[in-house]
């Protein structure tokens, strides 16, 4: 893997694929993805009679498989697919070498943070479960979701149905049989429905949303559910700092946020949810609507002075935990929302924004009249393309990384940032 | 009331294990100030005229007093408001199965009714009030949990969903070489949803939109991650928080592929939850993003000159206007144009319009399951002799519950007619030599 500070912060531009109409031998090409550095771009590609490869910088995988498909590079650079054998059996293929195991099916493919760890969602024989790096776990279940690998990929969990349940059996169903598999292995609690578990950063414990009647939401951390019940809850998440575990908590019809089981926010809100701490745990933030159609933010129990009417989502704090960026919509306008300002200008879309390594930057893909830009500290790059890739900062915070498509050109360019 | 309980374990067990302490809550929590002095008013207004009688389906087949809207919230809610947690077991479970299995919840009567007077909403609030004492039709409730469990209506596992969209795609390769469907893809123009069923039981619904799709050039996407379904029986069930829940992971699932807009298939009551109810018990006046029924959508691509006319359907048709896109949303007008460019021979069927009469499918009573099918069928005789009035071959229904509903009425009375979805049309007689190649 070629560290970040390594890639080629240099060039300005430069065409990596002159002609994407490339003269190999495919019948139809599906959608590129492109490398983390921008050195490299991809496509499945359909080479007729139900046989699917893998073209790369205009070099094809040796291998053809009957199907192909989720093609996604990881954080360290390897591209992976999943891929349908000869013999009717899914597998991962990274970098063209397949997996040992096969199975029946496999989907939600997922890596660690560092590219190293791959892990899958798979079924065998009607049971269900993980793998992860051509491991499997050793129990599997009559269903699972939620499949979810730890940030280090050091384990991987999923929600899921301890015993089989008959049809119609809506009182065994009450009695709760969801639980939570971590590399296999449940806990003993088990719920009558459980939600999006969250790794800590180590990966040594999960928390979950879960519903332990029909009528009584909480979280449950590591098996232990909290003592108090709500009304609903949305998705927790663990403190990086201290590993409390902080969840948006409905009381009567209001919002409000608890933590490790105790309220720390009175209810008040309409809605308060995607809640995020920053990356020291020294803040928090919440998506929040005062009323109806009133969206802003919540950062720390104070709310912006700023509201949508339509929809704020993607907030992302900066590294330091200082900054807060969302994009924010009015009818069928999106803006872009950084520390309580609206930056001027209007899109058709903005998609997460992306601070740089010091936070003193903001870079965020937007869309107009069809075409793709970045807005850069509020300013919009002149040039468009026909599809670009989100922006990444260099380490020293003095440029960013572009990786798009323009006249059929894919190109990667390396802009500076000013200031 | 003259009413049998039905063998419905839901509510026969539902009420052995009540505590009369959920009762008291339950009421509490419902009917707080403001929603007693509405459901006052609504006592205090009514006059008995009985208008709203021939209005109702129900009442107009079964020619049972009981079955008169007026009648049915005589027995539900305001037996509650007057008897509070005293009132007994035996008639906790009548009130369930009047206000899950004998209302649509179509919204005609109030139609009819001189003040307006929204007989769906309060048996809305029965419904609430059934699920927060847990007295709940089986099938139904079975539905809500599967939604809880997979985010889905049918138990549909993830890569049940996955393989069945991919096996959709193979099939329709072999009529349209280049055709894709495509999966996760970003940044598409249309994120298209279906209901749990689809996958399931009516698989070549998906194959149908893949083609419509293909060969109108849609830039179009589906889901591989739960949030692929658009349906809601939790809303019906009463069961708002996990409502709440499925159309927070379907729009989030748009999002998260940043589309521009969210197509819906033809389904009628999924379009009520994700266009109107669960958005704003979210928070959200507006849907986040925009979003369309299928009908709607045929009708942009008709005008448009994406989807043309290759040859008209031979058979004599009538359509049938659903509850929730028509007295809901109306898309009536939209639809016939659609369906009389298609079919020449078209006819209207009377009552018609928002004053169509209901499936009697819909609100969640046929997903009530077998128990309630004969009650359901009977009570539709007026569906029946619409549809016979009209001569028609074939009826358009573009519902999935319609389409439940008015199978088995046709069946039950014997009416020789077949019925379609306003995609089945479309993809049958559509040019599709525009079909792009690549
Ligand atoms: S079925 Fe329709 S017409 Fe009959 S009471 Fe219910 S809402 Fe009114
Ligand atoms: S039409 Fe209105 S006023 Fe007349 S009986 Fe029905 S609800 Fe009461």
């Amino acid at each position: 893997m070629v560290e970040k500070k390594d890639w080629d912060w240099e060039i300005e531009s430069r065409v990596i694929v002159e002609l994407l109409d490339c003269p190999l031998r495919y019948i139809w090409r599906e959608e590129p993805k492109v490398s983390p550095d921008g050195e490299k771009i991809a496509f499945i590609i359909n080479e007729g009679e139900n046989k699917f490869s893998v073209c790369q910088n205009k070099t094809h995988w040796e291998e053809a498989y009957d199907k192909v498909w989720s093609l996604k590079y990881g954080p360290d650079g390897r591209l992976s697919v999943l891929a349908l054998t000869d013999e009717g059996r899914w597998t991962v293929v990274t970098e063209q070498v397949p997996w040992e195991n096969s199975f029946d099916f496999a989907w939600e493919l997922q890596f660690s943070t560092d590219g190293s760890q791959i892990g899958v969602a798979i079924q065998n024989e009607q049971q269900y479960g993980m793998a992860v790096n051509d491991v499997l776990w050793p129990t599997l279940y009559p269903n699972a979701n939620h499949f979810t690998l730890s940030p280090k990929g050091n384990h991987s969990a999923a929600v899921v149905q301890t015993q089989n349940l008959s049809q119609g059996d809506i009182f065994k169903y009450q009695e709760g049989v969801f639980s939570v598999a971590i590399d296999g292995q449940t806990w003993d609690t088990k719920l009558v429905n459980i939600w999006t578990p969250i790794f800590d950063h180590q990966g040594k414990h999960i928390c979950a949303q879960c519903r332990t009647s029909l009528y009584t939401y909480t979280i449950v951390v590591d098996g232990k559910v909290w003592d108090k019940e709500f009304s609903s809850v949305w998705r927790p998440a663990f403190n990086p700092a201290t590993r409390s575990c902080m969840a948006p908590v409905r009381i009567g019809k209001k919002w409000g946020l608890a933590q490790d089981g105790e309220i720390i926010l009175t209810p008040r809100f309409y809605q308060m949810w995607n809640f995020i701490f920053s990356p020291l745990g020294d803040s928090w933030a919440a998506i929040v609507a005062t009323d109806l159609g009133k969206w802003t933010v919540c950062i720390n129990g104070s709310t912006w002075k700023t509201h949508f009417e339509t929809l704020v989502y993607d907030i992302t704090f900066s590294p330091d935990g200082q900054r807060i960026a969302a994009a924010g919509k009015n009818k069928d306008k999106w803006f872009v929302l950084v520390d309580d300002q609206v930056w001027n200008e209007s899109f058709d879309m903005v998609f997460e924004p992306v601070f740089s390594p010091d936070s003193k930057h903001l870079a965020v893909k937007v869309e107009k009249n069809g075409a793709y830009t970045y807005a850069i500290d509020g300013k919009v790059l002149p040039h468009s393309f026909d599809q670009l890739w989100m922006p990444v900062f260099s380490p020293d915070s003095k440029k960013i990384l572009l990786r798009g498509i323009t006249e059929n050109q894919y190109l990667r360019a390396v802009i500076p940032v000013e200031g | 009331m003259k009413r049998e309980l039905a063998q419905d374990i839901g509510l026969r067990e539902g009420i052995k294990r009540i505590d009369r302490g959920k009762i008291k809550k339950a009421i509490d929590l419902l009917f707080t100030k403001k929603a007693e002095t509405r459901l006052k008013l609504y006592t205090s207004t009514c006059i008995h005229c009985g208008l709203c009688a021939e209005a109702c389906h129900f009442y107009m087949s079964h020619k049972d007093p009981s079955y008169m809207p007026i009648a049915k919230v005589q027995n539900t809610i305001w037996k509650l408001l007057k008897e509070g947690a005293n009132v007994n077991n035996q008639d906790l479970a009548l009130i369930a199965q009047i206000a899950y299995t004998e209302c649509n919840l179509c919204r005609r009567c109030s139609m009819y009714c001189p003040f307006g007077i929204d007989i769906a909403y309060q048996m809305a609030m029965v419904r609430r009030f059934c699920h927060l004492i847990g007295v709940t039709p089986q099938y139904i409730q079975d539905t809500a949990h599967s939604h809880a469990a997979t985010m889905n209506q049918m138990w549909v596992k993830e890569d049940e969903w996955i393989d069945s969209v991919q096996w959709q795609e193979e099939e329709a390769r072999e009529e349209l070489p280049y055709l894709r469907i495509p999966l996760e893809k970003y940044e598409a123009d249309v994120f298209y949803s279906v209901i749990g069923p689809e996958p399931k039981f009516r698989s070549q619904l998906i194959y149908q939109a893949a083609v419509i799709m293909n060969v109108a050039g849609v830039n179009w996407t589906m889901p591989a991650t739960p949030g692929w379904d658009n349906s809601d029986m939790a809303m019906y069930v009463g069961d708002y928080e996990l409502m709440g829940r499925l159309k927070k992971i379907h729009f989030e699932t748009a999002l998260r592929l940043k589309c521009k807009k969210i197509v819906m298939g033809e389904c009628g009551h999924a379009f009520r939850s994700v266009y109107d109810t669960g958005t704003r018990w979210l928070g959200w006046k507006e849907p986040p993003l925009p979003i369309i029924h299928a009908v709607q959508f045929y009708y942009e691509l008709f005008k448009a000159g994406k989807i043309k006319v290759g040859k008209t359907y031979p058979k004599k048709v009538t359509f049938h206007d659903p509850c929730n896109i028509v007295r809901g949303r109306g898309l009536q007008e939209m639809a016939r144009t659609v369906v009389k460019a298609f079919c020449p021979d078209f006819v209207e069927m009377h009552p018609n319009r928002e004053h169509n009469y209901c499936c009697s499918a819909g609100g969640g009573v046929i997903n009530c399951g077998p128990p309630y099918k004969k009650t359901r069928v009977k009570g539709n005789k007026v569906k029946a002799e619409q549809l016979k009035r009209t001569e028609a071959e074939v009826v358009i229904a573009p519902c999935h519950n319609c389409h439940g509903g008015l199978e088995d009425i046709i069946h039950h009375y014997g009416l020789n007619m077949e019925i379609k979805f306003l995609g089945d049309i479309i993809y049958e007689c559509m040019d599709k030599s525009t079909h792009p190649e690549e």
